[in-house]
């Protein structure tokens, strides 16, 4: 009853009580078991020393033995009860210092606590090791093992994805550096070695790809950090490291590199065939135009008219072959040379329109320039081609029935420029609207109209080399419309001059 | 006028056809001259040092040399050339198939008296060779 009186306060409310109410509780306890036996002895004595036995009361006697008893079985309880507690103590790990002698914690509370403890401490181990679950799922997902160390006890531990990247079996063996280096690839060991011995000497971060060889024999290429920190006296005390297979990486890279080579060599070897095409195709066929004319000179007077028809259909051949030769090398020869810098858009038409003065006056035709052209960044050069080719495109598909009108307009589109060549000529089908800027394409007869069909093939890649589009847009009426944007800004912006 | 009645050139050149429309090019000309004709780099260095049958070989007024050449290209010689101290002074024009930059450059850079395209026609062939030799035989003064 006492004992349930004196244990509601702590238990019931649940709180910790605090040592001095304890030491209070345990005092009074003992002292109201101690009174109850001093009193018991007492009534026992004033029972057995009355005088006269026939008068001895039994109530006397009773009121002795009663309070002994209680006190005696409530002393005896407490032993028990302190055994048992160290029993279970022994059970579950060592007793807290503070409760080995069974005065010290009388009403078994420490104990109580000490259980209560015992439940939290498991609570926050499984809340740990859903913890480390999580982790390791994250470390398996990103291919990344973490390994620490206490460098002052010796004591390490790593990740389950730490043991898959060495190909070991966790719980197999003990995590080490000589377990660690026994994995790494012959080749590499004594640099890991002496990064991990100086790191661990002197504290600090390293970084570093090495080989490792698997226990199977595969050999993998990682990615080790390792970050050492010190105590306040600068003592190395502690290891970090992650561990990363980069060996898929490292694979793709050199993959990308052997690309990226294979497409320097390839451009060099299109280099190198617009130099022979420029050189060794175009000798032997001025050889044969220039024989030709010679032969023409002076067989003049005694040819025929069929034979002067073959002369005719040599030389045309090989001009032909000659403008075909000229235009693959400057298709070519788009963006071999790059000299990207802003340029007034408006000087660029004026030289190609300069360039095309003698087509312009065979053709009575007027060209109109929107005024107020921006000033674009691009190679002016290869502009200036664009709009040879365009403008002269405009002149040479004319109506021969009346003089050409060709205008350049030009409009801007939020980020970009958007320009149109406009003409009054016979106009391109919408069903070859995408067919004209293909190479060597062409959409008329020889005899009709002249041209090797580069043109547009040529515009179309100096387009797209500045990051632009170029297309056909349909029209109402005669005419065709060549429409391309071109980006305002460079794709990596540069300071203008 | 020019110091000397009959100007000697030296044509380095593999190719007969063209060989044959410089030939046709000088004897339609006004100048008078004596053509010496070389088909590679090596036989040029003997008929310019005199060596191996070229023991009578004039010195040349002018070296007319093309680059694409068997053997040791055009710009090989005329380094060479440009390096015998005896040979240096000597005008040597380019006349090559090739437009491309970097062969102009090239050529200047290793002291190409001057570069010349050869044109695709006759006639702009014929005139060009006209006009290389008015130049080099006309208006500019030459060693003796």
């Amino acid at each position: 009853m006492g004992l349930a009186v004196l244990r509601a306060p702590d238990v019931t409310a649940g709180t910790m009580p605090k040592p001095r109410e304890r030491i209070a509780a345990r005092l009074g306890l003992l002292f109201a078991a101690l009174a109850a036996i001093l009193i018991g002895i007492m009534a026992v004595a004033v029972w057995s020393l009355w005088p006269d036995d026939a008068d001895r009361s039994l109530g006397w006697l009773l009121a002795g033995l009663v309070p002994l008893l209680v006190g005696l079985s409530f002393l005896a309880g407490l032993a028990i009860g302190q055994r048992v507690d160290r029993r279970l103590a022994a059970l579950d790990g060592p007793p807290p210092p503070a409760a080995a002698e069974w005065w010290s914690d009388p009403l078994g509370l420490d104990a109580a606590l000490a259980g209560l403890a015992r439940q939290f401490n498991l609570s926050l181990c499984e809340v740990e090791q859903r913890g480390r679950a999580l982790v390791s799922n994250a470390e398996r997902v990103a291919q990344m093992g973490s390994a620490e160390r206490d460098l002052l006890t010796g004591a390490g531990r790593w990740s389950d994805e730490f043991h898959a990247i060495l190909g070991l079996v966790p719980g197999k063996c003990a995590p080490s550096h000589a377990v660690f280096l026994e994995a790494i690839h012959p080749g590499d060991r004594a640099e890991v070695a002496e990064i991990l011995r100086a790191t661990c000497a002197e504290g600090g971060r390293r970084e570093d790809d090495f080989r490792i060889v698997r226990p199977d024999g595969e050999v993998r290429m990682l990615h080790g950090r390792i970050d050492v920190s010190c105590d306040a006296a600068g003592r190395p005390v502690r290891l970090e490291a992650t561990l990363q297979d980069i060996t898929e990486r490292k694979r793709l890279e050199n993959e990308l590199d052997g690309l990226i080579r294979e497409l320097w060599r390839s451009n060099e070897e299109l280099e190198q065939f617009a130099y022979v095409a420029s050189h060794d195709l175009r000798q032997p066929l001025r050889v044969v135009g220039s024989y030709v004319s010679l032969l023409e000179e002076e067989l003049m007077g005694s040819l025929g008219g069929e034979s002067l028809e073959y002369m005719g259909f040599v030389r045309d051949g090989v001009r032909r072959m000659d403008r075909l030769i000229t235009d693959l090398l400057a298709y070519s020869r788009v963006g071999r040379v790059i000299g990207d810098a802003p340029f007034a858009m408006g000087e660029a038409v004026e030289a190609a329109l300069a360039d095309l003065q003698i087509e312009i006056e065979d053709a009575d035709a007027r060209v109109t320039v929107a005024p107020g052209l921006p000033t674009l960044y691009g190679d002016r050069g290869e502009m200036e081609r664009l709009f040879l080719n365009l403008i002269g495109n405009a002149l040479k598909y004319r109506r021969p029935d009346q003089p050409a009108q060709v205008s350049v307009e030009c409009e801007d589109a939020g980020d970009e420029w958007l320009f149109r060549v406009c003409d009054n000529g016979i106009g391109i089908a919408p069903e070859h609207a995408e067919r004209v800027f293909g190479i060597f394409q062409r959409l008329h007869a020889r005899d009709e109209y002249e041209g090797t069909g580069v043109g547009l093939a040529i515009v179309k890649k100096i387009v797209d080399r500045h990051g632009g589009t170029i297309r056909v847009e349909p029209r109402e009426g005669p005419g065709a419309v060549l429409a391309f944007n071109w980006p305002k800004g460079p794709r990596q912006p540069e300071p203008e001059s | 006028m020019a110091s000397k009645d009959i100007h000697d050139i030296l044509l380095v050149e593999d190719d007969p056809g063209d060989a044959g429309l410089v030939r046709i090019a000088l004897r339609r000309s006004r100048h008078v001259c004596r053509l010496h004709h070389v088909k590679d780099g090596g036989e040029a260095m003997e008929f310019l040092r005199r060596t191996d049958g070229h023991g009578q070989a004039p010195r040349p007024d002018l070296i007319l040399l093309d680059l694409n050449l068997p053997g040791r290209n055009g710009h090989e010689i005329l380094e060479e050339i440009r390096a015998d101290t005896t040979l240096a002074s000597i005008p040597v024009v380019i006349l090559s198939t090739s437009g491309a930059e970097r062969d102009i450059k090239k050529a200047y850079a290793l002291g190409a008296s001057s570069y010349v395209s050869k044109p695709m026609d006759v006639e702009a062939f014929t005139a060009a060779i006209h006009s290389i030799e008015d130049f080099w035989f006309g208006t500019a003064q030459l060693p003796s």
